[in-house]
């Protein structure tokens, strides 16, 4: 029983790596843009099927990991200039409404080129290290660590490097960024299509663990909005905090329930979190 | 003004007729449609009431749908009941959920609220899935809808006439209740929490007790939708509390135009007589129409279908 507690307690943090990697780029758009990405999930979508086309086409899973980010930073660029520059400013519902749409746009776009069957990518680094008596598949430890150094290589962007200093300046105070003479529109616009690289990573890392279908990202994209919340806007370390909690929650009570429960649990975890500190975990960055 | 109101009052009279007369001859495949419409602009209603009039972002309006859906439903297959009995049982499942739930999430702000909501439907939605016993999970329950007595004599809800002069019924009712709730002074009320709710709170309005009045009718409203869906379609399943449907309350409502209680039946019947009959032969790309419709319609015209009249037709004013 209590190997699989501990099991399920780390898939649970390797989820929650994953989890972190989408949401900081849900709250890195929200805190810097003020638009509620609610198509965030289509991008994760879209990195995963990245992957299983690199798998197919380019003979190796770990293309992907260079190029779907690369590819969803160009989707990010296209949607930014075609739509989210006109929602910048407008009410934060507005902006709710604008990427429902887009979700519909690129979720059906994805179905029709990828079809709506869930296929499967094997398991790029297929050896298991031994772990309490059993094994324990190494692709999932790499999942973690790869994701820990994306939001790591992230956050000494944003603090070390000149642009990182823009992005930050103008969170805090856009007027007086204007006025020192920082590009704001450009700052918006990366912020976009990082955020949008963010959410592939995230879908290439998950791709070998579940099966790629055309609408994963409408189960992980309501877990995203939890942990944002959860976390309080704008705080990465509150959002790793967050999305590791809920995941742990859900991994180990789903050895006790079935899944559904577990899920259910997990959404309880966080209004219990949201009743005792609604201003998040770290409180607003 | 007044010759605004003509115009209104025309087109409002002109439609009913057309309601009450249309679906005599119309095939069958369009009635069905034509009574679908009905339902969900009624569902849409319940989130225009809540959103467009009071201001607070409802993701969850799926829960009352399924709610009110439910309790008519188990009270005819667990109870045995009749139909007046079984509607009165499910609105009363739908004004005490909203009572409860509205007392707890109106006290949150903006996203909070937004999120309670969603995930109130959630965790509905996973427990009617995971309670088969009760709920009957995706497969649900299939019932023959009980007769609709009337005293003298008893309405058979088998013939797709009748059941579409009863959904016709009900839910012409239900608007013009709404209709004149927000002409009088409580809904007057509860438009000035969406306008300025510090405002609203220093005049001296009860404002806690506006925006709960305010949720509990939009749940109810959007609750009956959920029963008359019953009674067009004898069946109901877990699926009812799926967020999708929440998120087509907001689609339908928006197009329509927000605020404006005719938006969401206007809304509801361009996009889904669009889906019904357009999709099979644009079934591939109908999605893809439907987000460019929503983008545009919110970037150019955010007032909607029935909001843009409105104020052409209206000079200088709002049209109410």
């Amino acid at each position: 029983m209590i190997e699989l507690l501990i099991s399920q307690a780390v898939n649970g943090f390797v989820w929650g790596w994953i989890l972190a990697l989408i949401s900081i780029g849900l709250t890195l758009i929200y805190g810097q843009l003020g638009i509620i990405n609610v198509a965030h999930g289509v991008l994760y979508t879209l990195g995963a099927v990245g992957a299983y086309y690199s798998f197919a086409w380019l003979g190796g899973w770990g293309w992907s990991l260079l190029l779907s980010p690369i590819f969803l930073a160009f989707v990010g660029f296209i949607l930014y200039q075609t739509t989210i520059r006109f929602a910048l400013g407008r009410d934060p519902i507005v902006t709710v409404i604008i990427t429902y749409g887009i979700l519909f746009i690129l979720e059906q776009m994805t179905f029709l080129f990828y079809g709506g069957i869930p296929r499967t990518i094997p398991n790029p680094i297929d050896y298991g290290i031994p772990f309490m008596g059993s094994t324990y598949p190494l692709y999932r430890v790499f999942c973690a660590g790869f994701s820990f150094l994306a939001i790591a290589g992230l956050m000494i962007f944003l603090k070390k490097t000149r642009f990182g200093l823009w992005i930050r300046a103008t969170k805090q105070d856009y007027e007086t960024a204007l006025n020192m003479g920082i590009p704001i529109r450009r700052v918006y616009l990366s912020t976009f299509c990082l955020g949008a690289a963010m959410a592939a990573l995230g879908g290439v890392l998950a791709a070998p663990i579940s099966s790629v279908n055309f609408n994963m990202g409408n189960n992980i994209i309501i877990d995203a909005f939890i942990v944002v919340i959860m976390a309080g806007f704008g705080s990465i370390p509150g959002t790793i905090v967050a999305a590791l909690i809920i995941e742990i929650v859900i991994g180990v009570s789903a050895s006790f329930f079935n899944p559904v429960l577990a899920k259910v649990i997990g959404l309880g975890v966080m209004l219990v979190a949201l009743f005792f500190r609604p201003e998040g975990i770290f409180g607003e960055d | 003004m007044s010759s605004q109101k003509n115009i209104f009052r025309l087109l409002a009279l002109a439609s009913l007729a057309a309601l009450i007369i249309l679906p005599i001859f119309l095939p069958p495949f369009q009635r069905y449609i034509l009574t679908e419409i009905l339902i969900w602009g009624l569902f849409a209603l319940g989130f225009d009431i809540i959103f467009g009039c009071t201001g607070l972002l409802n993701f969850g309006m799926s829960s009352f749908f399924g709610m009110g859906s439910y309790g008519f439903v188990l009270s005819i297959v667990k109870l045995g009941f009749g139909f007046w009995p079984a509607l009165f049982i499910g609105i009363l499942t739908v004004v005490v959920f909203s009572i409860v739930t509205g007392a707890v999430m109106t006290r949150f702000k903006s996203h909070y609220f937004i999120v309670f909501t969603i995930v109130m439907s959630m965790i509905l939605f996973f427990l009617a899935m995971n309670l088969r016993k009760f709920t009957g999970g995706d497969e649900g329950y299939t019932i023959l809808v009980p007769s609709l007595s009337l005293g003298i004599t008893d309405i058979s809800l088998a013939h797709p006439l009748n059941r579409y002069y009863v959904i016709l019924f009900f839910s012409a009712m239900a608007f013009l209740f709404v209709q004149k709730i927000f002409r009088s002074p409580l809904g007057r009320a509860i438009i000035a929490i969406k306008e300025n709710e510090e405002r609203a709170k220093i005049i001296g309005y009860n404002t806690p007790l506006l925006k709960l009045i305010s949720f509990t009718l939009s749940g109810t409203v959007s609750g009956l939708a959920g029963i008359l869906y019953v009674i067009l379609n004898s069946t109901t399943n877990a699926e009812v509390f799926f967020w999708i449907l929440s998120g087509k309350a907001v689609m339908w409502t928006v197009v329509g135009g927000l605020g404006t209680l005719w938006g969401p039946f206007v809304g509801a019947g361009v996009l889904v007589f669009f889906e019904d009959i357009l999709s099979s032969w644009l079934v591939k790309i109908y999605p893809i129409l439907i987000g460019l419709i929503l983008i545009t319609v919110i970037l150019l015209a955010p007032q909607g279908i029935v909001g843009y009249f409105q104020k052409i037709w209206t000079p200088g004013g709002n049209g109410k």
